[in-house]
């Protein structure tokens, strides 16, 4: 049995990998979407972002355990980022996920909101990415 | 203050920061291999080098305080 400090570490792992694949799968499935008009994969997108916005919290939590512990808090360049950009990932995926929920219908009709939902869940690929390559410098 | 010193600090304080932690973990890697070793040459080798991971540990512990000092120093100025 492993103590709790590396057990922690090892849930961040675990976890971010779910936020940082579900996010660009659900990018894909938007773009696989306007290509061939079939709305499953517009559906199939909602599901990978609500499953994707389900493992933000213990990504978090973990991650967050991971830094007081393991680096004791301390605030540098990489930390102060994935912060920020942390926390800009969980509310424009929370948008996302949220402006889906509430507006089904939201990839149907013509208009701004649509290229704008689009555009969310692009920028949360490229937000992503950049965490991805954040917590890539402590491995 | 030179901006450029601080930006050159703050890289190394940062590099510092991610080094030590990996220096406890491979003291923890080595301190394991050593319980798990039956024979006593590998115990006492895993030993050895699970200090000397601590020994780095606190070398770089020491490198960062200055560094810290450093750069408190230098956005003093």
């Amino acid at each position: 049995m492993l103590p709790l400090k590396k057990q922690v570490v090892h849930i961040h792992h675990i976890a971010t990998h779910f936020t940082n694949a579900l996010f660009p799968v659900a990018a894909a499935l938007i773009t696989l979407y306007l290509i061939t008009d079939n709305p499953s994969f517009e559906t199939a997108c909602f599901y990978s972002m609500v499953f994707g916005l389900m493992a933000i919290p213990p990504t978090y939590g973990s991650g967050f355990y991971d830094w007081r512990t393991r680096f004791q808090g301390r605030r540098t360049f990489i930390f102060n980022h994935k912060i920020v950009f942390g926390i800009i990932f969980f509310i424009l995926a929370f948008i996302c996920v949220a402006w889906r929920f509430i507006d089904g219908g939201i990839m149907y009709s013509p208009g701004l909101n649509k290229w704008l939902y689009v555009s969310l869940v692009y920028s949360l690929t490229a937000l992503a990415t950049y965490l991805g390559y954040l917590g890539g410098k402590f491995i | 203050m030179s901006k450029e010193k601080v930006k050159e600090l703050k890289k190394k304080i940062e590099a510092l920061v991610i080094a030590i932690p990996r220096e406890l973990e491979a003291y923890e890697f080595y301190l394991d291999l050593a319980e798990r070793s039956e024979d006593l040459p590998s115990k006492e080798m895993f030993m050895f080098l699970a200090k000397q991971e601590l020994a780095h540990r606190d070398h770089l512990e020491r490198i960062l305080n200055d560094l810290q000092t450093q750069l408190e120093e230098e956005l003093k100025k």
